[in-house]
């Protein structure tokens, strides 16, 4: 999911940038006193997951929690992306600070729409909620690996066969993310109601 | 107690993590060696698994012009010549073509009597002084002793290049390394501190109110 220095154009990072500019600035308006720990919970969450791999495909894939990440946080998603890439790049050498921009729109904007379409099944109990989180995490990768490949396509290859070779990686992990998101989300539904916001 | 299975999670999720962290994670990287006269390259992702089908280009990093380029094999290894002389730094550029690109600098090493230097052309021995030129005899002596020196060089060259392959490949693949435990825990007390850092802030404005 990290795009590496070097490869986009100038257009598209700026695209970037801009989209991160305006969603970190939204989100860190949201960010209330309560909200501080579970902001902070998930960033570094997210900053660890990408340490975990999936053997699996063509590539090697490690998990990325977008749809998670999204579904709990809004628009609060974008700050902890940024803070967790920024930390990503510096410790782990992953992205480059000059694609921070794009790499963040990947990974927060799909997340962002997730959290508008799955946040209110996640409000009862039951099947519709395992359902809407299990979407949240496979529509995340799915939406990230499509904006990946239009960044991509404006620069390298053409569209098609840039979507193919994202997407085709990123299948696998569409499916474990699901799953995932799923369990977590039902299992803090369950034992700490209050750090997903919504009622048991 | 709820709250203690959830912690004990927690903790189990961090070990799991810190034991899987030998593999780098997405990312590919390419590393390259020379080999009885070719640079062999060999392209990774992140975790081990073989680069194939990405693009290798060939860049003199002094003038920034392109040598050659061509597509890996499906180990991830692309191998090449030695470019003619007058080319010291290589610039290997990687491109997996999902985004991920990397560079490996490579500098060639032309020692004397080296498997690139083209055969006919006379390389100066080293110990010719000791030899007293006197009778014709004895300069066809020396010229023989010449040849075989240069070719013992040669012999010696290429055997010890042949067994230094595994080591150089070694060498070359742990010139870059994973995410360390303390890299890990770093960048956790960096998200630790800026959760600090936007608590105080908040205090601060609650105060104002």
């Amino acid at each position: 999911m990290h795009i590496s220095e070097g490869v986009l154009s100038p257009p598209v990072l700026l695209v970037g940038v801009a989209v991160t500019v305006i969603g970190t600035a939204v989100g860190l308006k949201k960010i209330d006193y309560d909200r501080i720990m579970t902001v902070s919970l998930l960033t570094a969450t997210f900053f660890v997951a990408s340490l975990i791999h999936v053997p699996l495909g063509p590539g090697n894939i490690h998990l990325v929690l977008g749809g998670l990440m999204g579904i709990v946080l809004g628009w609060s998603c974008f700050p902890a992306i940024l803070v967790a890439l920024i930390l990503q790049t510096l410790f782990f050498n992953y992205g480059g600070l000059v694609v921070l921009g794009v790499n963040t729109t990947i990974m927060a904007f799909p997340a962002l729409i997730c959290y508008y379409l799955f946040r209110p099944w996640l409000r009862n109990n039951g099947l519709k909620r395992k359902i809407g989180a299990f979407a949240a995490g496979f529509l995340a990768i799915l939406l990230s690996s499509l904006i990946m490949a239009v960044a991509l396509s404006s620069t390298d290859k053409g569209f098609i066969q840039a979507a193919q070779l994202v997407i085709a990686a990123h299948v696998p992990l569409m499916i474990i993310e699901g799953l995932i998101t799923m369990f977590t989300v039902s299992f803090l539904a369950k034992v700490l109601p209050e750090f997903l916001n919504i009622g048991k | 107690m709820k709250r203690q299975t959830f912690l004990q999670i927690i903790f189990a999720a961090l070990l799991l993590t810190t034991l899987t962290t030998p593999s780098f994670a997405h990312k590919v990287r390419i590393f390259a060696w020379e080999e009885g006269g070719n640079i062999v390259t060999e392209s990774k992702f992140s975790g081990g698994r073989a680069a194939n089908n990405a693009t290798v280009s060939v860049i003199d990093a002094d003038t920034g012009r392109e040598l050659l380029s061509g597509t890996t094999d499906p180990e991830g290894m692309f191998s090449f010549p030695l470019p003619s002389s007058g080319v010291k730094n290589l610039d290997i550029i990687v491109n997996g073509g999902d985004g991920h690109k990397n560079h490996w600098q490579y500098v060639i090493e032309y020692s004397g009597g080296s498997v690139a230097s083209p055969p006919g052309i006379a390389v100066q021995p080293e110990n010719k002084q000791p030899y007293p030129e006197k009778t014709v005899d004895k300069v066809t002596d020396d010229t023989l002793a010449t040849v075989t020196m240069e070719e013992l060089n040669h012999l010696l060259e290429t055997t010890i290049d042949k067994k230094l392959v595994p080591i150089r490949r070694t060498l070359a693949e742990n010139a870059e390394k994973g995410p360390t435990l303390q890299d890990i825990l770093g960048g956790i007390g960096y998200i630790i501190g800026l959760a600090g850092i936007a608590a105080y802030v908040q205090s601060l404005n609650k105060k104002k109110e």
